[in-house]
């Protein structure tokens, strides 16, 4: 797994490619770590490239909305693909984040007013 | 003066093959072990780590009078020990609060014992199933927020005189009602993972065994399994497995395990595998 960081504006993308598991997820959670101890709490995941995510990294997902929303941002999700799309639905994480189509969408939904 | 003491050796290899061996041993102690006997019913599950210790769990446990049976099988996310500790508090929540005589809901709320009695034994399956996932979401999810773990889990309360049940599926892998004709069907979430966030609510949904007919509950270890090629064994290998092998519920138990080995071949586990059966023999 690869991430890089992208700032447009108070926005921080985070684009991660490979798979997100038991092993990436550790390093996947220091990347957001490290933004919201920055002060940066308007997040996007850009999972364009993720093949795969397993539990580890829904545990992830799930720790940085609730640190984002506590300082008053979000996490949202872009790009997801059928496989992950599936997995968030049945385990319910698409009642609790956002997940847009792609991540320019996520990005300009912080502008957004509500 | 005595010389100066050399520096206690780092934990030997043999220590924590040892402390891993007392883990699994205790963890051993959070499944059932022995599934009850049922008139009507056959039980049978399987559960294989891919480490030394499971986040997967399952029980079967009937409650008062045995007229109604309660079957579980749950996936605490992540693997290994955080994972195991999870499992151990997910299992004991659901059990405790789903069985006041067997388990600690009674002596837990003290001097207020007759009525929350009163109150358990005249509620329906279905309010039984949403009771246990409301308080253990709850409990997860305010009390140990800051791990930000989470359990899928599915939940039924089974009727083994009339095949009847309720049943709740917390975010889990759908289950299945494998049909006598070979049909499946397949038992979607009711509601998201327990511990996601407090004040979660779940719906729950009904069905009925017929003679012949299984309910199959299973963790996503089980169909996401790789072949050494890096396939999936999936739903379809799955099913033909399981109407391949529907004379009983030990059979069925077998029959997929055999399917997923045959499959999977020399490969790691990537996750753990747990399959709970229940089989109307009418």
């Amino acid at each position: 797994m690869e991430t890089s960081v992208e700032q447009l504006g108070v926005v921080f993308t985070v684009h991660i490619a490979g798979s997100v598991d038991g092993l990436t997820a550790e390093p996947l959670q220091q990347v957001f770590t490290r933004e919201l101890e920055a002060g940066h709490n308007q997040l996007v995941a850009d999972f364009s490239a993720v093949d795969y995510t397993s539990s580890a990294g829904l545990r992830v997902l799930l720790g940085t909305v609730k640190r984002a929303r506590s300082g008053g941002g979000d996490l949202r999700l872009a790009g997801t693909n059928p496989d992950v799309r599936k997995v968030l639905d049945l385990s319910g994480f698409t009642g609790i984040l956002k997940v847009f189509e792609t991540v320019d969408d996520a990005v300009t939904s912080f502008g957004r007013p509500g | 003066m005595s010389a100066p003491q050399p520096p206690r050796p780092a934990r030997t290899v043999e220590s924590l093959t040892r402390e891993m061996d007392v883990a699994r041993h205790i963890q051993r102690d959070f499944l059932p072990e022995a599934l009850p006997l049922v008139m009507g019913v056959q039980l049978d599950a399987a559960l294989r780590p891919a480490r030394d210790v499971s986040g997967d769990f399952y029980d079967a446990f009937g409650l008062e009078h045995g007229s109604t049976i309660v079957l579980v099988v749950g996936d605490v996310c992540d693997k290994g020990f955080g994972a195991a500790l999870f499992m151990a508090l997910f299992r004991s929540l659901i059990r405790a609060s789903a069985d006041p005589i067997g388990g600690g809901a009674i002596q837990m709320i003290g001097g207020r014992r007759t009525l929350v009695r009163q109150a358990l034994e005249s509620a329906t399956p279905a309010d039984l199933l949403t009771r246990v996932a409301g308080f253990t979401n709850d409990y997860i999810a305010r009390l140990h927020g800051r791990t930000n773990m989470f359990a899928t889990v599915f939940l039924a309360a089974l009727t083994p005189q009339t095949g009847q049940f309720d049943y709740l599926n917390a975010g889990h892998e759908p289950a299945i009602v494998m049909g006598r004709d070979g049909t499946a069907l397949e038992l979607m979430p009711t509601g998201p993972a327990l511990g996601l966030f407090p004040g979660a609510t779940f719906r729950t949904g009904e069905g009925t065994l017929g003679p012949g007919e299984a309910l199959v509950a299973f963790t996503d270890g089980l169909v996401e399994a790789r072949s050494p090629a890096g396939e999936a064994f999936g739903n379809e290998r799955l099913q033909s497995a399981l109407r391949a092998h529907n004379s009983s519920a030990a059979d069925l138990v077998r029959g997929v395990i055999a399917a997923l080995q045959g499959f999977t071949g020399q490969a790691e586990p990537h996750d753990d595998v747990t399959l709970l059966v229940a089989r109307s023999v009418g």
